[in-house]
């Protein structure tokens, strides 16, 4: 094989994926665009639909000043989509996440780590990845009521944050 | 609600900067930007601007005037007038106490 070609190859794949990033980022950023509305409309989606519904005409309309004002370059629209993304981590809803996340680890310690360990500590199985039959059996059962305790107050935690989390919703409108 | 400009984070140095601007009078956020410019020689680009005007307006430092068309002219609230008094007092101190002993270090020298 001809090294020639191979080291074409690999510099045309090295090159590929970070232009390809680059001209994404700039169509996401309004360029390719023809129109200054359409480079606005481009720069408005960076922000939430929530924010937009209410702010996006006045900030529209600035941008429109700005660009007609010959202030509407590069850095305006790297500070423009910096501000949207800052706005949609702002409006993204935490407590689902948090309450998946304990919910998930306390279902994960009550079933599996703590009543299937105790079941198969019952009988003469592979010891597979349940935690409580790698211990000695006077510490078996202790590890058992730690997992069953442990799992059953992150659930309670779990679905008092999603609880919350509903409640705060419904309220806000 | 906080009465404090540093409760913005980072908004609160182009915060400073637009309630200073609107202390001389109502303006929409072009025109800030202009006067900005004009008077600090900083350039604040319009996502900055309308995510501090948006957090002032919240804490109730500004408020939006009825405007013409799509253009929302912003005035000075009292709060708002208060906080940048509080800000610009701290930043005088500051600045007295870093000239005073810039020049005590001078003539040491």
């Amino acid at each position: 094989m001809k090294r020639g070609p191979v080291i074409a190859e690999i510099a045309a794949w090295t090159l590929f994926f970070p232009v390809a990033i680059v001209l994404l980022a700039l169509r996401l950023l309004g360029y390719g665009r023809t129109t200054p509305e359409g480079r606005i409309e481009a720069l408005l989606a960076w922000y939430p639909a929530r924010w937009r519904a209410q702010h996006g005409e006045e900030l529209a309309q600035i941008l429109r000043d700005a660009i007609a004002g010959g202030r509407g370059g590069f850095r305006m629209s790297v500070d423009v989509a910096r501000e949207g993304l800052a706005e949609r981590t702002r409006a993204f809803r935490w407590q689902p996440v948090r309450a998946g996340f304990l919910i998930g680890t306390g279902s994960t310690m009550l079933v599996p780590q703590g009543i299937v360990a105790a079941i198969l500590s019952q009988f003469d199985l592979p010891r597979s990845w349940f935690l409580a039959l790698y211990v000695g059996p006077e510490a078996r059962w202790l590890v058992i009521g730690f997992m069953v305790g442990a799992g059953l107050l992150l659930i309670e935690r779990g679905t008092r944050t999603y609880t919350a989390g509903c409640t705060r919703v419904s309220s806000a409108g | 609600m906080s009465d404090d400009l540093a409760t913005l984070g980072r908004y609160s140095g182009p915060a400073t900067l637009i309630l200073s601007s609107l202390a001389g009078g109502a303006k929409h956020g072009y025109a800030l930007m202009q006067d900005v410019e004009a008077f600090a020689d900083v350039t604040l680009r319009p996502g900055t601007l309308y995510g501090a005007l948006s957090r002032l307006e919240a804490m109730g430092f500004i408020e939006a005037l009825e405007g013409d068309g799509r253009r929302r002219p912003y005035r000075l609230t009292p709060a708002g007038a208060g906080a940048l008094h509080a800000q610009l007092a701290a930043q005088r101190q500051v600045a007295d106490v870093g000239l005073r002993r810039l020049s005590t270090a001078g003539a040491m020298r």
